[in-house]
């Protein structure tokens, strides 16, 4: 199992990633709040990566799809 | 630690301005009864109160004066009548203001919210309350959409914690908090996704209670995290609090979630003690972590040797990845709150609150994969909890590192490296309580959080009751009679 680490090793690559992830989503943010955004970058990405932990590797999520539930009886 | 009492005026019994405001629902509920107490006297002095503090405390959005007095006059009519609706009938309550509720707008503190969202009609939950015979004083304060801090630009009342009105109230269900800290109602609503009953009861120095998934019904309610949220019942008392349950709980065909599950009559189950009750302590993260207030752990844990004393048992135990628990709540609720938000993040960013929308533009950041492992993470998690829930009864943690931050030294970053206490147990669906043990040093409350079963509402409001029969931590009142000056 891979991690999936998206950690940017630094802050002009957590400035290209942040660039990029804004525009596909299309939002449009203040230099301010984009600043702000890079710099805890790194944390939001080290708190998803953190969850591809080895014990994990068998576990199902905990979601459930039931398609008898959209059929009355 | 203080253990200084504010002591509130005890005066006459009815002529409004002389009533009580330091009741419990349960107190009040038996003066209603016994004919020393109306209700149209109690809700014109809470509303006396609430607009008296209403600027210097900003606990409601909206005041419904005169449908609160319609209210209490047909408690008093119905109570006239020999017509007994339950505990609640007369009672003045706080509705979180993410809760539709008949005759008032509901916002969710933001300007994004279509003006007419639920317009005319109750939740699910209100309408319960409503049939009870409550009294709604008003829509409470949240932080806009549950989530996020306040922004005083948009607009809407930026609520202050009445022990000391620097430090934050806590989010998202603040108003709530407030109001009934402060006495602007007897208790009320709020919702809670991670931590957002539990962590206003903390800091305003009252009872919350987080209900199990599905427990209460959400239909009529803003969502945050679909797969999260719940509502809760908060109040001064753990008896309070299952009093409002025991209206708000169960099942309605209009929430998928709802559960099928009988509703017992909780305030009925909390006698009895805690002889022979399991208590287990995690050690590791809840109560070592550097970010830990001394004070607040020690509150915690002299109120565990309380219950000691009084024939529970505790144990210290280890969950193991704790701090990644925090994060895979974290994940979850800015995922499901990202897709709800979307479309009005692209095109209104500026009309969402300063801190609001860069805490909901995280999901941004966050792939699709990492929501299915944060949901892998909460399968791991909710088996390890249902382990050690196994073995024992309940689960005592602090319910935050520390008591009330101060309000400007708060932003949506800061929360990113902090450990938290209650997300943990939305991840995998438990009711939790979070309780008052005390006020810290420089007088502000400290507060335990006990964890439980699924349904098993009872048990923590069990540990909570029997603790507040021995202390009177839960009755401590802020010092607002200065503010109510000013």
């Amino acid at each position: 199992m891979t991690d999936g680490s998206a950690v940017p090793a630094d802050s002009t690559s957590s400035e290209q990633i942040v660039t990029g992830l804004l525009a596909a989503a299309q939002l449009t943010v203040s230099a301010e709040e984009k600043a702000q955004m890079i710099k805890d970058f790194p944390k939001v990405r080290a708190g998803a990566d953190a969850l591809y932990l080895p014990e994990l590797e068998f576990v199902e999520p905990a979601t459930r799809f039931d398609p008898a539930r959209y059929y009355t009886a | 630690m203080t253990d200084t009492k504010t002591t509130q005026t005890e005066v006459g019994p009815d002529a409004p301005g002389t009533v009580k405001t330091n009741l419990t629902i349960a107190e009040a509920g038996a003066a209603l009864r016994s004919g020393t107490l109306t209700s149209t006297a109690l809700t014109r002095t809470i509303l006396d109160r609430a607009l008296a503090l209403n600027d210097a405390l900003g606990a409601y959005v909206v005041i419904t004066e005169d449908a609160a007095m319609e209210q209490a006059a047909a408690a008093d009519a119905d109570f006239a009548a020999g017509i007994d609706r339950g505990a609640l009938q007369g009672i003045p309550l706080a509705i979180k203001d993410i809760i539709a509720m008949k005759g008032a707008p509901t916002t969710a503190n933001s300007r994004v919210l279509a003006p007419d969202w639920g317009h005319g009609t109750d939740a699910v939950v209100t309408d319960r309350l409503r049939a009870a015979g409550a009294v709604f004083v008003g829509k409470a304060t949240t932080s806009e959409f549950a989530c996020g801090l306040p922004d005083p630009d948009k607009g809407f009342p930026v609520p202050h914690n009445p022990w000391n009105v620097a430090h934050t109230p806590a989010g998202s269900s603040s108003g709530t908090g407030v109001a009934t800290a402060a006495q602007l109602a007897l208790g009320g609503l709020g919702t809670d996704t991670g931590g957002s009953v539990r962590g206003p009861a903390c800091v305003n120095g009252h009872t919350g209670l987080k209900v199990t998934f599905g427990r209460v019904p959400k239909n009529g309610v803003v969502p945050l995290g679909f797969s999260l949220d719940s509502i809760g019942p908060m109040a001064r008392s753990a008896l309070d609090c299952a009093l409002l349950l025991e209206v708000m709980a169960g099942y309605d065909a209009g929430d998928p979630n709802a559960a099928k599950v009988d509703v017992p009559k909780y305030s009925e189950l909390l006698a009895g003690g805690v002889e022979g009750l399991k208590i287990a302590l995690p050690v590791p993260y809840f109560f070592d972590h550097e970010a830990l207030d001394p004070e607040q752990r020690s509150a915690v844990l002299a109120a565990v040797n309380q219950l000691v004393g009084l024939g529970a048992t505790s144990d210290e135990i280890v969950l193991e990845h704790a701090a990644e628990a925090k994060d895979a709540n974290h994940i979850i609720m800015v995922g499901e709150a990202y897709a709800y938000h979307r479309d009005n993040l692209v095109h209104r960013w500026e009309e969402y609150g300063r801190f609001t929308r860069p805490t909901l533009g995280r999901g941004a950041f966050y792939t699709a994969a990492d929501h299915v492992q944060a949901n892998r993470f909460r399968t791991y998690w909710a088996e390890q909890v249902a382990t050690v829930l196994g073995e024992y009864d309940v689960i005592i943690t602090p319910s935050a590192p520390t008591p009330a931050e101060r309000a400007d030294a708060m932003d949506a970053s800061s929360r990113l490296a902090k450990p938290g206490y209650t997300g943990h147990w939305n991840l995998c669906g438990l009711p939790a309580v979070a309780v008052p043990v005390g006020l810290s040093s420089s007088g502000l409350p400290l507060s335990m959080q006990v964890i439980g079963r699924p349904f098993a509402e009872a048990t923590v409001l069990k540990v909570a009751h029997t603790l507040q029969q021995i202390t009177e931590h839960h009755l401590l009142v802020p010092p607002v009679e200065a503010l109510m000056a000013a």
